[in-house]
């Protein structure tokens, strides 16, 4: 009983703490935006969960099972940026060091962060049923609002996903290598696996998200009327060629059995909680300890100066330069070299090393396999690179050793942007001399085109948010829709022939030029933002 | 070399102020500025090091207003901030070349100043660590090298030295002393033995508003006549503790030894001793305090 008042009062301070915040309220509008935009009107030229062009009347099974794969599908990113800060909020506001003086378990203090993370999460899937019923009396297509066909599919895809993202989440923030960066590119991948794998899956054990049952009823029952209809739906976005095409969904014929095996995932939840808590570090930031022994004595090694005594020198002795020069002149080449230096130091040896793979890979293999395939890749690599930008003198509070300095936007801003286009051209650099000696002129011009376009979108980004989570996220799904999955209009790097032809990347400069003057102004708001 | 700081005032929303209509003129020399937490110190150091703006007032630099060109003072300033941070992949000389380049430092003196200093502030053997294995007493000394790439012409430094053990404590005040012959130091803290040592000049705050501006032996005479001490045994002690403004207290075997600050004799028994420092510091907030509730 003690230890559920605990868990209950530990999800209720964080819940509260997280609900206040200002991004919770800014993703709730988010989110209901997109499901108005996700549930388009009849005289609208596109369409999105349908098959071939045709999709159901806007009926409470039809809305319900629409918005909730949404959910499960795409609010499943998104959502694991949001929670994914339950214990580092802990440390940054020296909370932790409080809870960590108590009685309190790992355990039930993981299942605490995990519940408030699901509660959160939930919190917001209520918002978008609310939406989704909203949308479907707005829409008009049928009035008689079924309540268990609304909402059944909530709680059979949606809740088990949230409750997954809800423990992953922990389970990253726990694991040292996992709780940075990396871990959000970690995620990142396992969640486009995920979506892969169920959509198409047979069993609900490969069924992460619960899509499946939902996906293969709208299509056999649209199939079932309308013939010459063949194949599966699919939830994206793609335009209406024709006319528009509907029929009367009757939703799914939800069994308690089906409901009892999609809830085996919960299980699976509580298991990755129970693993985070394995990893928790209880608030000793020391604890982190190398994997082997090589990588324990490189640690000692490293510390040894710190255990030794400091040997005292003559102060008096040593003479100061004076320094007599004008100090402020800028220097743009050797701050660029610094801001290089800054942003490549501190990786290890083998980012290097599949960085220079990805070079090679760009030279030798043929022009559309680079496209392709190498391109996107090679871009994706050095993302944590271009999260930094902007948003290191937050991180690391040293932006009153920066700020004070003269000129700070003058001298600082361009050779920031500068550095992030050169990591930009030198990790591209293979597919860029490639296409030149080729002649791929267009091919190479969208190169330019991407290379500028991303580190801009990073540091307009990082500048106003003084973090790179949301640029992570942005990137990560424009990545993964246009570059991956060849989605023309997010193909910021000409990855597929088609958007190439159409020229696309050429959209992505005036856009990159306004987010450099976005960036720009971040800059002076960071500066202006201590004022 | 002349820092005119005139009515200046902080307010923030809510109708409350970090600084209220705060005047000092700062000369060649260490200025102390003292005041207990919260008595806008920082605040007036920020404002001084160009990062946060003040809401009314004028600062001025050799007659230059800094509020309207920040640059006039971003040039000559060198600022150690309470509270900052380093970047954790850099050793101690690649942060100090990633700053003397933002600040447009000579490429080949600021490496000079770079051995120099690190040498000063004994970090030379450790120079090529990464910053994130230095104990924290190791980056507040990065963040005093920091300050003094430039040879500043204004030295801001807030709670020097906390993190620092007794040792680098006193080399840090000595540092200080040596420093402020042709330069304006102003050094903010709590800890009055910090300026005991080296500040020509202090200034104490309180509640956003200054209190006094002085030199040391001024304070220290506002306060002769005011310190009384005297033994009392233990119950006394607890009866009387929370009555009078105590300096201090030390533990004998014959009771506790009391320092008071009081205008009139506190006990028969109290005799008048010289002030300390922190006595002076401790009449003066104690009278402001009183005249603030008045």
């Amino acid at each position: 009983m003690t230890s559920l008042r605990i868990l209950f009062h530990m999800m209720k301070a964080d819940y509260l703490e997280r609900v206040r915040r200002y991004s919770f309220f800014i993703t709730v509008l988010i989110s209901i935006f997109i499901v108005f935009k996700f549930l388009p009107a009849s005289d609208e030229r596109y369409l999105t969960l349908s098959l071939n062009g045709i999709r159901g009347i806007y009926n409470s099974a039809w809305v319900g099972s629409a918005i909730a794969t949404l959910a499960s599908m795409l609010l499943s990113l998104p959502a694991f940026f949001l929670v994914k800060n339950a214990i580092e909020r802990d440390v940054q506001t020296g909370v932790g060091q409080i809870i960590a003086t108590t009685p309190l378990t790992r355990w039930m203090y993981i299942m605490g962060k995990m519940w408030s993370n699901f509660v959160l999460l939930m919190s917001m899937v209520a918002v978008l049923i609310v939406s989704a019923l909203a949308m479907q009396l707005i829409r008009g297509e049928d009035y008689s609002v079924d309540v268990a066909d609304l909402v059944l599919p909530f709680l059979f895809s949606t809740l088990p996903t949230m409750a997954l993202v809800a423990s992953v989440a922990i389970l990253f923030e726990s694991v040292p290598f996992l709780s940075r960066g990396l871990g959000n590119l970690v995620y990142f991948i396992l969640w486009g696996f995920s979506i892969k794998l169920s959509t198409a899956a047979a069993h609900p054990s490969e069924d992460v998200l619960g899509l499946s049952p939902i996906l293969k009823q709208l299509s056999s029952q649209a199939v079932e009327r309308s013939p010459q209809h063949q194949g599966h739906h699919i939830s994206g976005i793609s335009p209406l060629k024709g006319e528009l095409v509907t029929y009367d969904w009757n939703g799914i014929p939800w069994t308690i059995g089906m409901f009892l095996e999609r809830y085996s995932w919960l299980a699976a939840a509580l298991v990755i909680a129970a693993l985070a808590s394995l990893f928790f570090h209880r608030f000793d930031l020391m604890r982190a300890a190398p994997a082997s022994k090589k990588a324990r004595a490189r640690k000692a090694a490293k510390e040894e100066p710190m255990a030794q005594p400091v040997i005292v020198g003559n102060e008096a002795t040593i003479k100061l330069t004076p320094y007599t020069h004008s100090p402020g002149r800028s220097r743009p080449a050797l701050t660029l070299l610094m801001e290089l230096r800054l942003m490549l130091k501190g990786l290890p040896l083998w980012w290097y090393l599949i960085a220079l793979i990805l070079i090679i890979l760009g030279l030798v293999l043929p022009v559309g396999i680079v496209t392709e395939v190498v391109l996107p890749f090679t871009w994706l690599w050095p993302v944590l690179i271009w999260s930094a930008m902007g948003t290191n003198e937050t991180s690391y509070r040293t932006h009153q050793l920066i700020f004070t300095a003269m000129h700070p936007v003058r001298n600082q801003f361009i050779v920031l942007w500068l550095g992030g286009v050169i990591v930009a051209y030198l990790t591209g650099s293979g597919a860029m001399v490639h296409f030149a000696v080729t002649g791929e002129g267009e091919r190479l011009a969208a190169m330019a085109v991407g290379g500028l376009f991303i580190p801009t979108l990073a540091a307009a980004l990082g500048m106003w948010t003084g973090n790179g989570k949301l640029f992570q996220l942005i990137y990560m799904l424009m990545w993964y829709l246009g570059p991956l999955n060849k989605w023309g209009v997010v193909d910021f790097m000409g990855a597929s022939t088609q958007s190439l032809e159409q020229g696309v990347f050429l959209y992505y400069l005036p856009v990159t030029i306004i987010l450099l003057i976005i960036a720009l102004l971040g800059r002076v708001h960071q500066i202006k933002r201590y004022h | 070399m002349e820092l005119v700081i005139e009515g200046v005032s902080k307010k923030y929303k809510g109708d409350s102020y970090g600084l209220r209509d705060l005047s000092l003129q700062i000369g060649t020399g260490v200025l102390g500025l003292l005041g207990p937490n919260g008595a806008g110190k920082s605040t007036l150091m920020r404002i001084l090091s160009t990062i946060t703006k003040p809401t009314a007032g004028k600062i001025s630099w050799n007659g230059v207003d800094i509020t309207k060109d920040p640059n006039a003072i971003r040039r000559i300033l060198g600022y150690l901030p309470q509270d900052f941070g380093v970047y954790p992949h850099l050793n101690a000389v690649e942060f100090l070349e990633y700053l003397a380049s933002i600040r447009g430092l000579e490429p080949a003196i600021a490496r000079k100043r770079i051995d120099e200093l690190l040498h000063l502030v004994n970090l030379y053997e450790v120079r090529k660590k990464p910053l994130n294995s230095l104990s924290g007493g190791m980056k507040q000394r990065v963040g005093i090298a920091q300050a003094l790439l430039n040879d500043p012409k204004l030295l801001i430094v807030d709670e020097p030295t906390v993190g620092l053990d007794p040792e680098e404590r006193i080399r840090f005040r000595n540092l200080l002393s040596e420093l402020s012959g042709e330069r304006i130091v102003m050094l903010s803290t709590h800890i009055v033995s910090d300026v005991e040592s080296t500040a020509t000049d202090i200034a104490i705050v309180n509640q956003g508003k200054l209190v006094i501006q002085a030199t040391p032996s001024e304070l220290l005479a506002a306060a002769v006549g005011k310190v009384w001490e005297w033994v009392l045994p233990g119950p006394a002690w607890m009866e009387i503790r929370n009555q009078l403004l105590i300096s201090s207290t030390v533990q004998g075997s014959d009771g506790v030894r009391i320092r008071v600050i009081a205008d009139a004799q506190p006990s028969a028994e109290s005799r008048l001793v010289n002030p300390t420092l922190e006595d002076a510091y401790l009449y003066f907030i104690s009278a402001h305090k009183q005249l603030a509730t008045v």
